[in-house]
């Protein structure tokens, strides 16, 4: 060994400085190297699965959102075409009822001028009664002389029956 | 209350008439011209109590012809004026 230029001491030296080296190494930077990697690597695959998770959730979320929106038309859709019946039926209603009014409005006009016509007619007649009345009385005021009134008198007189009072 | 002396008079005059019977009932004649003595007679024929009432006669030149009796609140009307009111009645009526 010598003769080939190896020393046994130096490179047992080497060998043991190299695994005092190794076990210092592996206990103090190699070890908690590989804690922290690993450690991290949890971490990552944590954040990964909550990632995914959010991810998932946000998808959720989002088709809850859709849905709701969906239904919220539909809904609105639905209330709208309501709507629209609703004052279709009211807008018929009043239109009804302006129609029956105003045939209402109609039929009392024609009875009221029916009985202003009526009541004219009336008066009409009234008036005449009473203007021939009066020509009868003035021409009779005039031709009824005296004795004419006398023999007229005496006429009614004669007519009365006999009463018992 | 006090009551006219005038009118008490009047009243117990009345009274003491009715009850002593003397009282006879007042009837009203109003004819257009002052009716005669004979126009009384036949009427006092036809209407009983004219015979046992005191007739005062009236004359009203607004009657046409005929008379009018009224006795108290009663009235006999047998003018033409009221022969005419009926028949303007007649007119409003049937016309």
């Amino acid at each position: 060994m010598e003769n080939l230029g190896i020393d046994l001491k130096l490179i047992t030296a080497q060998i043991a400085s190299f695994v005092i080296f190794y076990l210092v190494f592996r206990k103090f930077v190699s070890h908690p190297l590989i804690k922290f990697l690993k450690k991290q690597k949890e971490q990552d695959e944590l954040r990964d699965e909550l990632a995914t998770e959010l991810e998932k959730r946000k998808e959720t979320l989002d088709k809850k959102d859709r849905d709701m929106d969906q239904k919220r038309k539909k809904e609105f859709e639905k209330a709208l075409t309501l709507g629209k019946e609703e004052a279709k039926e009211h807008k018929m209603k009043l239109i009804a009822e302006a129609k029956k009014e105003s045939e209402g409005i109609i039929i009392d006009a024609r009875e009221q001028m029916e009985e202003e016509k009526s009541k004219m007619y009336k008066q009409i007649r009234e008036k005449i009664a009473d203007v021939s009345t009066l020509i009868v009385k003035a021409g009779l005021k005039d031709y009824l002389k005296p004795e004419m009134q006398k023999e007229a008198t005496k006429h009614i007189l004669e007519k009365i029956p006999k009463v018992e009072i | 209350m006090k009551i006219d002396p005038t009118i008490k008079k009047e009243l117990r005059k009345y009274l003491l008439d009715r009850m002593s019977g003397k009282k006879k009932a007042k009837v009203t004649i109003t004819a257009p011209y002052e009716l005669e003595r004979s126009d009384v007679e036949n009427l006092k024929k036809k209407i009983s109590i004219l015979s046992e009432a005191d007739i005062e006669i009236a004359v009203d030149k607004n009657i046409l012809a005929g008379v009018v009796i009224t006795f108290g609140s009663k009235v006999i009307d047998l003018t033409i004026n009221t022969e005419l009111q009926k028949l303007a009645h007649t007119i409003y009526e049937t016309a």
